[in-house]
This record gives structure tokens, C-alpha cells and sequence, in this order.
């Protein structure tokens, strides 16, 4: 079979703040997806690292569901505006994820509108250029 | 309750020329700022200095090592991240200097050694006063050996030793024999250059180069970083999924 790139010499191609790293990889979550949480009720929020977690219940047609959504490191999170008590259990939210992968209900945390009306993002701040913090 | 459904494109960017730097906003953004005219002694490097963009390498590598760099990036794309990618390691010499996830601070004793600290546990300690020691005696490590000295007002830093993990800036894999200098230059009060070259003959077919700059950020208190909830699993396949929170 006819090799149509050569592997001799490749310059590699890295995606903006994308690519794997040693402390946040993406790869079991689809970006080319989101969901959206409309009344989602706080459970519990872990301040904690690698990443910070929310545990939150989801509405849905058959039942309450609880999704574990993950966040960047604390350090994002506080140049993103969030605080260790910025939400507390019983809080009802608004959040847009990225899901797992392999259905599981699981995902990536980005835009969380708090129950003040506050818009917080999951995933750090914006850089001047668009491309996420972390 | 339905889920709202979006669809989303990522996007990839192409490293193109040597020495490439930030993006075009960024740097327009850096080119429209006042620049800061506060006199300095360009041999003070100590303070918390805070990555204004993120450099771009302009990685070729060899056949063999393209290779491994493909299998990592089809294994992430099925869910198998880099195992070595541990969410709680510290980030090796590369990313640490160049990603901006965190800032770093640099902390000079007496003009016998500079550490270079950052929030994720990463700590660089470059000499002064010694060589590196012969190959056979280098110790391969997370950040290797490293040893400067000054050209006039820029800090030449040399580091080898680099075997303590195989992968660069996330992924871009390397070999043992990995060489990395930098050249890092006080370009105004609040400006640091660091143009940076690494070399590695057994995977690379050219040294790789960037330029990364940082800015003086010197209200800025380090926070720290221990992984007292680490909640990302990997099964024995390399697949990755979250554990229940308690």
C-alpha cells in the first residue's frame, strides 16, 4: 500500500492547550459533544486537586440522575473566579459538559451558571487568545 | 428531561517556522501594551514571573519516534491517554517552562544556584559554580542537571540527564540523550525571554526551537498543589474513567 505521508521527517501538529499533559488529560472526554444541565442540584462540591469535582443531580424523564463532573486544578479555578465555597449542596445550577466517552455520567465541567446568575467556567479562564488556560 | 445537544469542532494548529512564538492575538496584545520602562538589574531574575503565552516548537521528529508520537495520539483519541501523563506528577522540564498553567518562581541563593519553582510540585535547580558531570555520571531524571552561567546579560542554561520521563510537552516523545539550553534574557522590568533549543539525535531529524516570554507577576503567591483527590482511574488497558466520589 501506497504510503501517502512520510514518516521520515513529520513536524508534529499540536492542538491549542489540547494535547495530553502531566496534569490534565481530556481523553476520555468527546468535546464534539454537550450536554446541557438546566436544574441541576448541587450534591457536593470537592475542592480539591488534581481537579476539582461537582457532584450533582440531574432531572430527567425517568428519575434524578448523579453525575460526576470534573473541573480544572484549584489554581484555574480561582483565576477563573471561583472560590472553595462559591457553591454548596442544594444549590440548583445551570452546566454545559462535554460527556464521557463510554456513557457513563461522567464529564467535563465548562460553563456553570450559579444559582445568583453568576457564570463561572469549569475549565479556567479564557486566554487573551481564545485558547482555554488549562 | 432531554439533553440539549451540541455539536463542537476542534481545531488544530499547525507549528510552522523556527522560533515560532504566541499566537497573533496574544502577541498583539502583548505589542499594544505600555511597555514598562522601570529600570532593573538584568542579572535579577528572582520574583514570580508568569507565562504570557505558550511556546510553539517546531517538533520533526524521526521515523521511529513519529511513530511512537502517533500510537500516543491514537491510544488518546480510543480513551488511553499516556499513562506516564499522571495528573499528579510534576510537569517535566519543557512543559514546565512553557505551558501556562501556573506561574513559576524563580528563587536565586547567593550566585551559587537559582530554583525554579512551580505550583505542581515542579522543582528545577540550576548551578553555577560546577560543570555537568561526565555522561556516564549523569543521573537521568525528571529535570535532569543543570548548570548555568551568564553571556553578558543573558542566563545560559544547559541541562542533560533528561531520562525521567519520555515525553515532552504532553506528548512529543524523547530519548534519554535529550539536551535542552536556554537562553533567558531580562528584556524590560517585567519581561523575561527565554528562547529555548532542544536537541535530541536519537529522535529528532534538527533541534527543535521556541521562544516562550513571561511576565513579572510579582503580587502573585504560589498556591499548592497536592493531589489529596485524584479521581482519575486507569485500567490495566491504559482506558480511563473517574472513581465514585466516595
Amino acid at each position: 500500500m501506497k504510503r501517502l505521508v512520510p514518516l521520515s521527517a513529520i513536524a508534529a501538529v499540536l492542538a491549542m492547550g489540547g494535547a495530553a499533559a502531566a496534569h490534565h488529560s481530556g481523553a476520555m472526554f468527546d468535546d464534539k459533544k454537550t450536554l446541557v444541565f438546566e436544574n441541576a442540584t448541587v450534591k457536593e462540591f470537592q475542592w480539591s486537586n488534581p481537579h476539582a469535582w461537582l457532584e450533582v443531580s440531574v432531572p430527567t424523564a425517568t428519575g434524578p440522575q448523579d453525575w460526576s463532573l470534573e473541573m480544572v486544578g484549584l489554581g484555574g479555578m480561582r483565576r477563573a473566579g471561583w472560590k472553595f465555597n462559591s457553591v454548596k449542596p442544594g444549590d440548583k445550577i445551570k452546566v454545559t459538559v462535554n460527556p464521557t466517552r463510554d456513557g457513563s455520567h461522567g464529564g467535563r465541567a465548562d460553563l456553570v451558571t450559579l444559582a445568583d446568575g453568576k457564570v463561572l467556567r469549569g475549565q479556567g479562564p479564557v486566554r487573551p487568545n481564545g485558547a482555554p488556560a488549562e | 428531561m432531554k439533553f440539549a445537544v451540541i455539536a463542537a469542532i476542534g481545531v488544530s494548529v499547525l507549528a510552522s517556522s523556527a522560533f515560532a512564538a504566541s499566537a497573533p492575538a496574544a502577541a498583539a496584545g502583548a505589542a499594544a501594551a505600555k511597555p514598562n520602562t522601570r529600570t532593573f538589574d538584568p542579572h535579577d531574575l528572582a520574583g514570580v514571573w508568569t507565562h504570557s503565552s505558550r511556546a510553539v516548537f517546531n517538533w520533526s521528529l524521526n521515523e521511529k519516534y513519529a511513530a511512537i508520537l502517533k500510537k500516543r495520539r491514537d491510544d488518546e483519541a480510543a480513551g488511553r491517554p499516556l499513562l506516564k501523563a499522571n495528573s499528579c506528577s510534576p510537569a517535566p522540564l519543557i512543559e514546565m517552562m512553557t505551558r501556562p498553567v501556573g506561574p513559576l518562581e524563580f528563587a536565586p541563593i547567593h550566585d551559587d544556584r537559582l530554583v525554579i519553582s512551580k505550583s505542581n510540585g515542579s522543582i528545577y535547580r540550576v548551578y553555577f559554580k560546577r560543570p555537568h558531570p561526565a555522561p556516564e555520571d549523569v543521573e537521568p531524571s525528571l529535570f535532569g542537571d543543570a548548570v548555568g552561567h551568564w553571556e553578558g546579560d543573558t542566563l545560559v542554561i544547559d541541562t542533560v540527564g533528561l531520562g525521567g520521563t519520555d515525553f515532552t510537552d504532553g506528548q512529543i516523545p524523547h530519548s534519554p540523550v535529550m539536551h535542552v539550553v536556554q537562553r533567558l534574557r531580562r528584556t524590560a522590568f517585567d519581561k523575561l525571554e527565554n528562547r529555548i533549543t532542544v536537541e535530541d539525535a536519537e529522535a529528532f531529524t534538527r533541534p527543535a526551537t521556541a521562544v516562550q516570554i513571561y511576565t513579572l507577576t510579582p503580587d502573585e503567591e504560589l498556591n499548592e498543589f497536592y493531589c489529596t483527590n485524584d479521581r482519575i482511574v486507569y485500567d490495566s488497558n491504559g482506558k480511563v474513567s473517574i472513581a465514585p466520589p466516595h
